[in-house]
Formats: C-alpha cells, structure tokens, sequence
C-alpha cells in the first residue's frame, strides 16, 4: 500500500537526490515502467542504505501528490509499472510527468521528509533510474537518466542547447521527439520557449518548429509531422534551444509493425567540452542564443 | 609520481585551494590534455542477427558554434572484435552536415561484431578561437550508433567511455585518452532483470585500454546470491558480447535480480545492454 508523504518546509533536496522526472506516454501507446537500484552502480558508497521510493505526480503543471510507494534495500532491483501505479492511486487519468523519487532512509521520519539541508556526506551522484517504454506487441526500450543537478532552479538564468542524430523516419516507424521541462523547485512556473531546427545530411536547413513546455509538463513532436523525406529509412540532424529554461530531451521510436522500442536520451552540451565550466557556461549560452536568434 | 607525492602530502583543504589556483592550467592536467584538441569514443558495431548497424556522423562543431562556417573533414576506423583494423573511410563534412556510413556497406558480415570510431578534424575557425588557442579547451564527440533490426526496426544508443585524444588539429594519430591503468572498477547496473520481460539479453564490454582485460559476469538474483557467472577476455580496442539467455532467466525464478561487472579497466567503460523480445524487436541502452 502506497502512503502519502510531506515535505517539511518545502525543503525538496532529499528528494533530489536521487530522482529522475518521467513523461507517461500512454497517449502515444505506449506503457511506462521505472527500473528502480537500492545499489551504488559503482559499488563504492552508501552500502547499507535504505531507499524509500516516493513517487510525485504532475498533471495540469501542478503537483497531484506525493506517495511512498514501497522500500528498497541493498541489493534489490525492481521494475514498476508507472500507470499500474498511479491507476491504483486514481490519478491515472490526470498526471502527464511523474517524478520518481529515492529517499535515503536518514532523510525520512514517518511520513515526512525532514528537512535542514542535505549533509555534505550525502553522494548519491550517477544513481539513476531506467525508464522504459512498452508496447503491447512486446517490445520494450529504456535508458538511464536523473535529474540533472540544480535542474531549473529558481534564482538562475537556465538555457538548453541540444543537437542530436536520432530522428529515424521511415513509414515503419513512429518517430517522436520528447522535452521534458521540470525542476526541483517548487515555486518553479517557467513555461520553456523552444526553437527547432531540422538539418538533412547536407546541412541544410529543412524544417524549423516554435513551441512552448508547460512547467512540470512535457512536450512530444511526431518527427513525420515536421518533415518529409523521399527516403526510407532517412536520417537527419535536429538542433533545439531555449533561452528560459533547461529541458531533458528524448529521442523514441516505435516500429509500427513488431512494436520495437527506442528511447535515448541527448547529450547536454557541457558533454562536449572539457574546459572550466565558466568557459563551457559562457560558450554554451553563447550558442544556444544563437541557435534561439534572440 | 609527483601527482601521487603531492596527493600524500599532509596538507589542508584550503592551503592545496591556494596553491591550485596559483599552479598553471596545463600543469594540473595529465599530459595528453595539456594543449588543445578532441577527444572521440569507440562503439560497438554489429551485423549479426539481422542486425546492421549505421553510424550518423554529425558536424557537432556546428552546433557548439552556430555562427561560423564549421566545414571539416572526418575519418572512420572500422576494427573487428580484437580490435584489429579492417576498414578506414575519409569523408567531409559541411556545416550542420552529417555523413551516414551503413557498416554492412564496409564490413564483412561474417567478423559479427567489432568496434568502431570516428574522429572530425577541428575546423580552422574553432582552432582560431581564443578559448582554443590558449589551451583551454578539448572537445569530445559524443555521437550515437543506430542498430537497426531488418525490416527497418532501428534503436539507438550513445557511447560510455572516451578513449582517443587527436591533439590539435591532428586527423589521424591519437593517444589514448587512458595511457595508464593500474586499477579496475566495478558497476552494479541498474537495470533490473526479470523473466519474460524479453528472450535475451547481450551484456556488451569494449575495452579502452592498451592491454588485454578479462571482465567478470555475475547474475544475482534480489538479495545478493549469484546464480550465474561468466568471464569475458576481451582485446584492447575490441568488444565483447555475453549472452544471458532463458536458461539464465528461469534461474531467476518469479523474483526481480540484477547483474554486477568486475574489471572494468576505464572509469566510465560500463556495460550497455542489448534486448531481443519475442516479436523480433530488437532494442540498446547502456547501463
């Protein structure tokens, strides 16, 4: 049985430590599961810790609710079905983007989520959590993602710039292209202004897109609506910025006729520069306000 | 040896501050990031199974500077599973451009599997930066491989792990971005597995190493007892594949497991995983 958790004085960085935002794609066909690890990956830290699994439910960019939904110990890997979940909880219906939250046990007291900061001891970095996309022939794709740290936080100037290879179009294959906007403060309310830009194999410019996000929401682009091809299968090149918010951006494809699943997450910028971060900082706002023509 | 002398030195947190700040940048780095250039990955390739693999190589300069002409020119190494060179491709590359290379095209189908690497020259107008000509910069190339399952079933995955640094501008010589490694890592991946969630599962291991590695398999089922284990050799620059098959799975029972990798030689050469489900799908995803 799930149970409802609070948070003491709106204090979310226990929740933050190990967390990963989710969008339910049922609209699209498709079940989402979570893969959840009471382990380290690396196997050199927080060995005895137990984790309370909460998950927090988005629908209408506000918060639905907050549920423990079970433990996890050491050594112990579970999958979830996230619409089993939140059908048992009655929210099925209403929640877009789901967060799915471990909560070290130190950090819990009854039903609540103490609050004062977390300890500087506190090293839950790279725990991240599967997401994985189903169809009912069968086929499932995932990845590993978390959320990113200080992910949107109020009080800075985020920006998002992502390029990637990964818009497949053929007429076997749904092809969608998927922007999550959250983050981990709760009085968070920026709507991300996206640009998007489609490049054939050339380098020309074939297609561009404008859409907003709405907060603790996600957007999901049908790859085949943007752009058309003689080809198939062809490839191209997709560019997207925003000047108001920092976005998680998927890649997910569905063959059409044996249900195989693709999902992959792109590379923020910062992954292609080894530099000091003012440097990649500066760079990275840089090119990404180009890219936006602001 | 002096990095390992001053590391053992009884300093405080805030005098080893000070003295980082006053040290030069190129001192501080190892000696292959001491100047400036880009740093690529290896990946596997595969054309067993009905699988073929393509590799989409995007001008990724374009993206990081939107507002010059980022024209290059890119080179393939195809290697097989010992990681011997069978193939190497030249090309070019415009602005915003991408090359797409189907290994079917390049490899013979009979090798099964190997790895793969590209590297794109820096391009004049990003070596003419400041930020690069002070040497402050390396650029790393995070691309992705698409496998696609005949009849058009692709899925993609990113790489794990760097291992080349081509210094400056160069196109073909490179130093390994791990010249020297003395201790192995561990990874418990986080993807649990369950029985009939698919048919099979490949565990893949590449090493980026410069020598001879053997990693460690171990299946465990939910709380830690091991119902399977199996160790993989693999050559440096060479890939390994281990299959978990239903035989595996059946062990597992009705309960959840996972499974754990010993030696990994690099810090991030974790494994990735590759999926057949019942229908034919066919998907990829690191751990």
């Amino acid at each position: 049985m799930s149970r409802p958790v609070s948070v003491a004085n709106d204090d979310l960085g226990p929740l933050h430590l190990a967390s990963t935002p989710i969008a339910i794609l049922a609209p699209y066909g498709l079940a989402t599961y979570v893969g959840l690890s009471g382990d380290d990956p690396a196997d050199t830290r927080n060995r005895n810790v137990t984790f309370s699994v909460v998950l927090s439910a988005f629908g209408g960019s506000r918060l639905i609710g907050r549920r423990e939904l079970r433990t996890l110990g050491p050594h112990e890997h579970v999958f979830l079905s996230l619409d089993e979940e939140l059908g048992k909880l009655g929210w099925r219906e209403r929640a877009t983007l789901c967060v799915v939250h471990r909560v070290p046990s130190p950090y819990l007291a009854g039903d609540e989520i103490r609050s004062g900061g977390v300890s500087g001891n506190s090293d839950y970095r790279m725990y991240r959590t599967v997401v994985q996309y189903g169809t009912t022939h069968g086929g499932m794709g995932g990845l590993v993602y978390e959320t990113p740290p200080n992910f949107n936080v109020t009080g800075r100037k985020p920006h998002f710039l992502s390029f990637t290879n990964k818009a497949y179009l053929s007429s076997d294959v749904d092809s969608y292209l998927v922007f999550l906007n959250y983050s981990v403060s709760p009085d968070y309310s920026q709507a991300a202004e996206v640009r998007l830009a489609i490049h054939d194999a050339g380098g020309g410019k074939v297609a561009s897109k404008a859409f907003q996000v709405a907060p603790y929401d996600f957007a999901c682009l049908r790859v085949g609506e943007l752009v058309r091809s003689d080809h198939d299968p062809a490839f191209f090149s997709i560019s997207a910025a925003s000047v108001t918010s920092s976005l998680i951006p998927l890649s997910v494809l569905v063959n059409k006729r044996n249900g195989g699943v693709s999902v992959e997450h792109s590379h923020p910028p910062q992954e292609y520069w080894m530099a000091d971060w003012t440097l990649i900082n500066a760079m990275k706002v840089r090119a990404a306000k180009h890219l936006f023509g602001s | 040896m002096l990095r390992r002398l001053y590391a053992a030195l009884p300093l405080s947190g805030k005098l080893r501050e000070r003295i980082a700040q006053r040290v030069p940048l190129r001192w501080k780095r190892q000696p292959q990031f001491r100047g400036y250039g880009t740093i690529n990955e290896l990946y596997l390739w595969r054309l067993d199974r009905d699988i073929d693999t393509v590799v989409p190589i995007q001008n990724y300069f374009s993206f990081l500077f939107p507002e010059l002409d980022t024209a290059t020119e890119g080179t393939l190494w195809i290697h097989d599973r010992r990681g011997m060179e069978i193939a190497r491709r030249e090309f070019r590359l415009a602005h915003c451009a991408m090359h797409t290379v189907r290994v079917s095209e390049i490899a013979d189908r009979a090798l099964e599997y190997g790895t793969l690497m590209w590297h794109l020259r820096m391009p004049d107008c990003v070596a003419g930066q400041a930020a690069v000509r002070e040497h402050l910069v390396y650029f790393t190339d995070r691309g992705y491989l698409c496998y696609e399952k005949a009849p058009g079933q692709p899925c993609f995955a990113h790489g794990v792990d760097r291992y080349a640094v081509f210094q400056k501008q160069e196109t073909q010589r490179y130093d390994l971005f791990y010249p020297g490694l003395n201790a192995t890592r561990s990874w418990v991946a986080e993807f649990p597995l369950r029985r009939g969630m698919q048919e099979e599962i490949e565990i893949v291991l590449l090493n980026r190493s410069r020598s001879t590695r053997e990693f460690s398999v171990s299946v465990r089922r939910n709380g830690g007892q091991e119902i399977h284990a199996a160790r993989l050799r693999v050559e440096p620059r060479g890939a390994g594949l281990l299959p978990l098959d239903a035989a595996v799975f059946d062990k597992l029972g009705d309960g959840d497991g996972y499974f754990r990798i010993d030696g990994i030689p690099t810090q991030w050469g974790r494994p990735a995983i590759m999926r057949h489900f019942a229908g034919g799908a066919l998907s990829a995803m690191h751990c």
